[in-house]
């Protein structure tokens, strides 16, 4: 160990070259689009390349790469394009109704969540008490066709927390503020008339009872305030569009999001009077859908003769709690009335919106895998990674990579804000110069486990931005520099390669979209390391799949376990609301759980009816994240049934007792066997894990009380299974219950008894012959309690 | 030491009717006050009990294995330094594939929103023990 002796340094800042896909996986035939944005380079190298092992330690095979000739290779001009956070409705409005305050009437409720723009406070289950995306704007637009840059229009605004309506006058910006700002969480109801005859602008502010807002009326008594002001608006054109929370900047040719609000905003309607009539100019209900299904995306309705819908962008929060939300019906399906609010936030982003640099035509000879766009310049390099699908031709094995979890996981950046980040993974968190890119970067936006800047969690991912997480050599900070993702399951890629099998690249998005019809060709589906997050259509397609003869090897840990949704228009897109039950970073508060893009009541399926052990016979059981440790043999082992799984394998040998993740296969996230969540009573219990630590904690729900003691040396419930469990009908499942586990695969250049025992089952699974059945289920079911 | 910035996730702003002081002053007492108040003593407490366990002999037991295991005397002082405020907090950061690893102070507005502390370790555990030896110096220093 040295000494600290010299003074401390500031990171050198490098060139970058950072870029998305429209989408994570195209078909031959298909096309996928790349979107690259350049800062500092002029001009950049792109070449295709198959990515085949990600994790560049000495512990493994290397960082592997295979260039493929394509259409694209070759040098591209780099410029530099703007990636703007903050969601809003922009309504199209062809004729200009909306355009001249003059006359206007303006209605809306509001629920403001920061409305001093400044947080603090103590969020989610890491204990966040830093924002390092830095401070915000003290305005806040409500509505308008605001233009921050020539002050000109009109809008609805909170400055400061006040609300206030700014409108310009002989080219001069005018403003009337009521004197108080908003209290945070509490609904309020605004008008703005703009009485042009009385040459006067009338601003008001009334709080509303609601069974959301923080405190209850008597506790905290809120009054009216209104003010008047002498006013003449210019009826001038502003160019901006009339936006729903944000205002607009020009960016080019690109309206990109300005000052945009946080919160609720709800109710909006705005019309036009005149000495002898008041006329309807839009009245949007966000409660309502135009699709028969009720599903709330993307389109914003409006109830109006003048039908100025509007349109979401950077996928603000639907089926949101409004402001008549009684609390009695929590299905914004069922009660659109009580869900007209969209909650907007400064931070969302799901579309950076750069035009496309080029593009690849997937050819037909081009083989199913992870591929990527491999960007270069002077001192950058950057992989754009997709998957291609198979053509007519299929394999016999598909390996269903986690998008959805590296959706979840994207952009990571916990152990910057979290003071808890540390307790999580029980060490000091070990970064990468990604993390440090990323921080240069919070306009990529946050993931799935994080909290928005209001303090709200964070529930969509999108392939759609930037994803430095995504880079196949990126190390995960909890995970000892270890892989997590998809640098995790390029070691599935990999070993595959080793055992000569070719496979077909199948994504999350696939197969909630196709089903069971995707798998069915397939003898054998495998996982990656760590399927945490699932559709109800990928449950039900894999339940199918084994069902029918299919074989799943499930190499990963905590798989199956939480819902997500994809949006139904836009794949790329994915949908991670947090329930109040289970292991979670943060959750949703009543009466926003339920996706808006599937209508799916968030949560862990083993609380809706679809524990992952019914499934996979293994179910979460705990995390922790100092050490990974080994299995050891069970009795199940020795089965006649199970004895091709150890060939090769010693009957006392201790299994994985290595491997890039914490020195060993098991661990990270575990699961374990658990008859009465549904292992099915034919499972064998093939192995266990060795000792884990005391970092290894009892699941969340598991501890229906708070108890002391739920570590691993006191819980027998804290552990790893191998499990192998053939069915009737010829199928069955190989699960692992660790993600550490295919960090193993390659030790000691993949001659060890985790590459030897995955072998054996692969090589088995993918023969004709159905899966030995030698137990009769009806007459050896005991299950016990869990 | 401070372990933490608040007790719970409530707007601070929150206003409730002053109150006057026997001087006739007014008093503004707000929800932040409250939840301030209420760490302080909880501060007062958990440093108190930190300094009690950290001794020598806990320094000396996470040097030996800084990944433990711990007893439970060390593993209270090591959790206790773990769940500091995030901000000035250091971290490692690898400077290579297979190390070595330097230390970093979390600071926001620096590029990476880090500083990098001098220095260079060439295992990811002395990497932990220079973490330690960090916090311990400006433990006793507080």
């Amino acid at each position: 160990m040295t000494a600290e002796a010299a003074p401390a340094t500031e990171i050198r800042v490098d060139p970058k070259i950072f870029g998305y896909t429209d989408r994570f996986a195209a078909r031959p035939g298909e096309s996928i689009s790349f979107h690259v944005s350049c800062e500092g380079p002029s001009a950049y190298q792109a070449s295709l390349v198959r990515l085949r092992h990600g994790f560049t330690g000495e512990a493994g095979p290397g960082f592997l790469e295979t260039p493929v000739a394509s259409e694209f290779d070759g040098q591209k001009q780099g410029t530099q394009y703007t990636c703007q956070p903050g969601s809003y409705v922009e309504v199209a409005d062809p004729s200009s109704l909306l355009t001249d305050p003059n006359g206007l009437v303006i209605k809306t409720k509001v629920y403001p969540t920061l409305p001093l723009s400044s947080r603090s406070g103590n969020y989610g289950a890491y204990h966040v008490t830093q924002n390092s995306f830095g401070g915000g704007s003290d305005r806040q637009v409500i509505l308008g066709n605001w233009d921050e840059e020539s002050s000109s229009g009109y809008a609805l605004v909170l400055d400061a927390g006040r609300p206030t309506f700014l409108w310009s006058e002989q080219g001069t910006v005018k403003s009337l503020a009521l004197e108080n700002p908003l209290e945070g969480h509490h609904w309020y109801s605004l008008r703005v008339e703009v009485d042009t005859a009385a040459g006067q602008i009338h601003l008001t502010q009334a709080p509303l009872s609601n069974i959301m807002n923080r405190y209850t009326d008597h506790a905290l008594p809120l009054e009216s305030q209104d003010k008047v002001a002498d006013a003449a608006p210019a009826a001038s054109a502003p160019e901006a569009p009339f936006r729903i929370g944000a205002g607009a900047r020009r960016d080019g040719e690109r309206w990109l999001a300005a000052n945009g609000f946080n919160g609720k905003i709800g109710d909006v309607s705005l019309q036009r009077g005149t000495p002898t009539r008041t006329e309807t100019l839009a009245d949007w209900h966000f409660g309502r859908s135009h699709r028969d299904d009720g599903l709330l995306l993307w389109d914003v309705i409006d109830e109006s003769p003048n039908q100025l819908h509007g349109t979401c962008h950077n996928s603000p929060t639907r089926a949101v709690a409004g402001h008549s939300f009684t609390g009695l019906v929590d299905d914004f399906r069922l009660v659109p009335d009580e869900y007209d609010a969209i909650h907007f936030h400064d931070d969302d982003i799901t579309d950076a919106g750069w035009p496309t640099a080029f593009t690849l035509d997937v050819p037909s000879d081009l083989p199913s895998g992870v591929y990527a766009a491999k960007l270069t310049a002077e001192g950058a390099e950057q992989y754009l990674p997709f998957f291609v699908r198979a053509g007519e031709k299929k394999n016999d094995v598909a390996v269903l990579f986690s998008t959805a979890t590296y959706l979840a996981y994207a952009n990571d950046r916990i152990a910057f804000e979290a003071d808890g980040a540390e307790i999580i993974v029980s060490r000091t968190p070990i970064l990468d110069r990604e993390d440090l890119t990323l921080q240069d970067h919070p306009e990529f936006g946050r993931s799935c486990y994080e909290i928005h800047n209001d303090g709200s969690g964070v529930v969509f991912g999108s392939v759609r931005k930037p994803i430095l997480t995504l880079q196949p050599k990126h190390r995960a900070w909890f995970q000892a520099e270890g892989v997590w993702g998809l640098p995790a399951d390029l070691c599935i890629v990999h070993w595959l390669e080793t055992e000569n099998c070719n496979y077909d690249a199948i994504t999350d998005e696939d197969l909630d979209r196709e089903g069971y019809s995707l798998l069915s060709d397939y003898r054998v589906v495998i996982t990656g390391s760590h399927p945490e997050y699932v559709t109800r259509n990928e449950l039900t397609a894999l339940e199918k799949f084994t069902s029918k003869g299919g074989r799943l090897m499930y190499l990963g840990g905590n798989g199956f376990y939480a819902t997500v949704s994809f949006d139904p228009e836009q794949p790329h897109l994915m949908e991670l609301r947090r329930s109040d039950g289970g292991t979670r970073p943060h959750q949703s508060p009543y009466g926003d759980k339920r996706h808006a893009t599937s209508g799916e009541l968030a949560g862990i399926w083993r609380n809706k009816g679809l524990p992952p052990q019914k499934l996979a016979g293994v179910g979460f059981a705990a995390q922790g994240f100092d050490r990974c440790s080994y299995y050891e043999r069970l009795e199940d082992s020795h089965a006649p049934e199970a004895a091709f799984i150890f060939e090769g394998i010693g009957a006392d040998e201790r299994i994985g007792e290595f491997g890039i993740m914490g020195g060993g296969a098991a661990g990270a996230e575990v699961d374990c066997y658990q008859p009465g969540l549904g292992s099915p009573p034919g499972t064998l219990v093939l192995a266990t894990s060795g000792p884990l630590s005391d970092a290894y904690l009892l699941a969340a729900e598991e501890v229906y009380e708070s108890i002391p003691g739920i570590g691993a040396t006191e819980q027998p419930g804290v552990r790893s299974d191998i499990v192998y469990c053939p069915l009737e009908g010829g199928g069955g499942f190989f699960s692992v219950g660790s993600i550490a586990y295919t960090a193993s695969l390659s030790h000691n250049n993949y001659d060890n008894n985790v590459a030897k025992m995955t072998g054996n089952v692969l090589r088995r699974f993918r023969q004709a012959q159905p899966l030995e059945v030698t137990l009769n289920e009806t007459e050896t079911v005991q299950v016990v309690g869990s | 030491m401070k372990a933490r910035t608040s007790l719970d996730s409530a707007d601070q702003s929150t206003k409730w009717p002053n109150k006057l002081l026997p001087n006739g002053s007014e008093l503004m007492r707000t929800s932040a006050d409250r939840s301030s108040e209420l760490m302080s003593i909880f501060e007062q407490r958990f440093s108190s009990r930190l300094r009690r366990d950290f001794t020598d002999e806990v320094a000396a037991a996470y040097d030996r294995s800084p990944l433990g295991p711990h007893d439970d005397k060390t593993a209270r002082v090591v959790r206790a330094l773990g769940n500091a405020s995030i901000n000035g907090k250091e971290v490692i950061l690898n400077l290579g594939p297979n190390g070595p690893w330097g230390i970093g102070r979390i600071t926001v507005g620096a590029p990476g929103n880090l500083v990098l502390l001098p220095s260079t370790f060439y295992t990811y555990e002395n990497a932990l023990r220079g973490v330690f030896a960090l916090r311990r110096q400006n433990f006793l220093e507080s």
